[in-house]
């Protein structure tokens, strides 16, 4: 329809066409819309109708009038009205939709501006214990709002009983720990001092600021049950006194995490079948924890009774290797020992067994059968098959009911051998779960760079106009049957503004991996699930999810593997 | 512990604007206060349970998410609640059901509270809690239209705390 040929012209032409037709109807209807003024509550569909209704009623008379030629064009521009009113209708509806939209969240906000305060106080503890759980950053920003959620904030022990004490912050900790007081138990206490905070908070350390810890660890004991030290900060002088500290009783201690950068061993190199003692603070040795059950240590194995050991079901042992440089010193024979003393022991988690030939000498190890373990999870770092036979001769456990293991890709040819030996209906009847992760070896292209990093900055380096680069790649801690676990690919948009000095760390990549991760609460980026409730059939939409060409994967892995 | 009789019988609800429901009685009692009146009212089944705080279209919602929950195991004993671990996550489901304008989701907390589903009041409790998780005090004032009430003494001492969580 010509733009000129508006409806209301159509409906001109056709009353100067017709004499006879009533034409009141629509001078009322031109009136109202003429008056028409909006007011909330107060719609005028009805008008839209009358509308359209007088524009069809028009149509059907000039029917009664015959079918005569002169009548076609006037019936043809009132079904071009009728259609073009027809579009206009469906995008008003369009532009409705919006608005009712836009008009629900204002409402909503609206709303909830009003409303909100009228929730009870006991409602409000309650999201704020969701919210500043364990997040301290939350716990503030709560109680900074107003009197009466700072009131409720401050109420709530267990949005402050987990208390991080850094550097000489411990007007802070007491601060909290002075808000957590109602709640008896279950003060979380963790100590990250660097071995050196003078470094850090530019200030001299001095032995008595270690004291004021002490002190401070030794003010809660009673009610701590969850306790995190860095020991190195401890590392003292011989004129240092500690005695008053070394007869701690932690009561309702259930989780300790004993940590160190670098764990020495002071006993003879060649006693391999004894407990390895490491040089190190220990007056931690002599501490009372009559409940311990879950104890955790980084670089070392803590020095602690027997009695106290004996009762342990969860053991974590964290050791730290960087480029194949182990931060502790330890041998199977020593591990086997050490974890000997726990018959209790239900959960055991080593991260990261490093399988140099340094840990496994020559001597035979008896097995050691740990008939109370139910979960064990070890993560390999550097594979080698006899190795990994000696260890899992070791450390028999025939009720195991859950297994996870982590390994390199060199692993791949030993599969079916690995398997079939270890992890059999005979040696592991009860077993019902399985995690299994095999990390590609992609460093055996360049020792110490990531290949997504040579691509990535060879492009963002070398050419100065590039805007867009897409890069998929398995990371390194993928395995190889194309279920991702970790960032797959990258996009860099608008590349010319990426700051250079953004990137000057060489694992920029796997640094921004961490804090996408982050963000995500550790998120995995994208796996396949299959629910056994779903039925037989591998549903289709899990299929496409699959990024990665398997066999060839595998097979590359398995070529190269004995390089 | 419910009979084999309690999962075949049918519990009438009346909303405060005078509306009826009819529904299991598996699925009202993930209601603790209509799971205690119907033991206070014995084996009457004619006899509605009145809500008097509860209207239908919240009720209706409420409903929906017991009727998904109504195998879910009994809720923990009361004492146990302290040792509840506070997370945000939010069931796949639950996250979907709860997608509703700030009106029905300020209505379905009050009614869970009311009610006394727990689970129900978490649900709502975390969506509300993800609103104003890691924002800053001015953002809750502006979010939810709160009067900053501090004197300027308190407010340096707020100042203070706020250095307590930096270089985490």
């Amino acid at each position: 329809m010509a733009e000129s040929q508006s409806p209301g012209k159509s409906l001109i032409l056709l009353r100067e066409t017709l004499s006879g037709i009533d034409n009141i109807a629509e001078l009322e209807l031109g009136k109202a819309m003429r008056n028409l003024v909006y007011r909330a509550g107060m719609g005028r569909l009805s008008d839209v109708e009358s509308y359209a209704g007088l524009i069809a009623n028009a149509a059907e008379r000039l029917e009664l009038y015959g079918p005569t030629p002169r009548f076609h064009s006037v019936l043809k521009a009132a079904m071009e009205d009728i259609q073009d009113m027809r579009t206009q209708v469906a995008n008003a509806l369009v532009d409705l939709d919006r608005t009712i939209g836009d008009l629900g969240r204002q409402l909503s906000d609206l709303f909830i501006r009003g409303n909100f305060v009228r929730f009870p106080d006991e409602i409000f503890a309650l999201i704020f214990e969701f919210a500043g759980c364990e997040d301290l950053r939350s716990a503030i920003n709560i109680s900074g709002v107003c009197r009466r959620f700072r009131n409720i904030a401050l109420s709530i022990p267990r949005l402050w009983n987990h208390i991080h004490l850094r550097g000489d912050r411990i007007g802070e900790a007491t601060a909290q720990a002075e808000r957590s007081k109602s709640h008896t138990l279950g003060l979380s206490l963790a100590i990250r001092i660097p071995s050196r905070p003078e470094d850090v908070y530019g200030r001299s350390s001095s032995a008595d600021y270690r004291f004021i810890l002490l002190d401070f660890v030794r003010t809660h004991a009673l009610r701590v049950t969850s306790l995190e030290i860095n020991l190195d900060y401890f590392e003292s002088g011989a004129d240092v006194q500690w005695s008053k500290y070394s007869t701690l009783s932690f009561p309702f201690l259930i989780s300790l995490k004993l940590s160190m950068e670098r764990g020495y061993t002071i006993q003879d190199p060649d006693d391999i079948d004894g407990v390895p003692q490491y040089d190190h603070w220990r007056e931690y040795r002599t501490w009372d924890f009559p409940v311990l059950r879950t104890l955790h240590s980084v670089n070392f194995l803590p020095e602690i009774s027997a009695g106290t050991l004996s009762k342990i079901k969860t053991f974590i042992l964290e050791v730290e290797v960087d480029s194949d440089d182990c931060h502790m010193e330890w041998t199977l024979p020593g591990l086997v020992r050490y974890v000997s003393q726990m018959p209790s022991i239900e959960d055991l988690t080593i991260s990261s067994l490093d399988m140099l030939n340094e840990h496994f000498p020559a001597a035979n190890v008896d097995p050691l059968i740990m008939a109370s373990l139910r979960r064990l999870s070890v993560n390999v770092t550097n594979y080698r098959k006899s190795h990994f036979e000696s260890f899992f001769d070791a450390f028999e456990a025939y009720n195991l009911h859950a297994l996870s293991i982590n390994i390199r890709s060199e692993c791949i040819p030993d599969l079916e051998w690995m398997t079939r030996k270890f992890w059999n209906t005979c040696r592991c009847r009860n077993l019902t779960d399985v995690s299994f992760i095999i990390r590609p070896r992609f460093r055996y292209w360049c020792d110490t760079i990531n290949p997504r990093s040579i691509v990535v900055n060879h492009f963002l380096d070398g050419f100065p106009n590039f805007q867009n680069i897409y890069f998929e790649c398995v990371a390194d801690e993928n395995h190889p049957f194309g279920f991702s676990s970790g960032l797959c690919a990258m996009r860099v948009k608008n590349c010319s503004l990426v700051d250079k000095w953004q990137r000057v760390r060489k694992d920029w990549i796997s640094n921004m991996e961490v804090l996408y991760r982050r963000g995500r609460d550790g998120e995995l980026d994208r796996c396949l699930v299959w629910d056994g409730v779903d039925g037989r059939m591998i549903p289709q939409e899990a299929v496409t999810e699959k990024t990665v060409n398997t066999e060839k994967d595998i097979c590359f892995w398995r070529e190269n593997s004995n390089e | 512990m419910s009979t084999t009789e309690d999962k075949t019988r049918k519990v009438k609800l009346v909303t405060s604007d005078n509306e009826e429901f009819e529904v299991d009685w598996e699925v009202a009692t993930r209601s603790v206060l209509i799971k205690h009146m119907l033991e206070d009212i014995g084996e009457s089944e004619e006899q509605a349970i009145p809500l008097p705080n509860v209207t239908a279209n919240v009720l209706k919602k409420v409903l929906e998410w017991c009727e998904h929950h109504r195998k879910d195991p009994e809720p923990a004993p009361e004492s146990s609640d302290d040792n509840r671990k506070r997370t945000l996550e939010i069931g796949d489901w639950d996250a979907k059901f709860i997608q509703v304008d700030q009106e029905m989701l300020f209505e379905i907390i009050l009614a869970a509270n009311y009610l006394d589903i727990k689970a129900l009041l978490d649900v709502g409790c975390k969506t509300v809690a993800n609103m104003i998780k890691g924002k800053q005090p001015e953002e809750i004032r502006k979010m939810f239209n709160i009067v900053n009430d501090f004197t300027p003494e308190e407010e340096a001492q707020i100042k203070k705390e706020n250095e307590w969580a930096e270089d985490r």
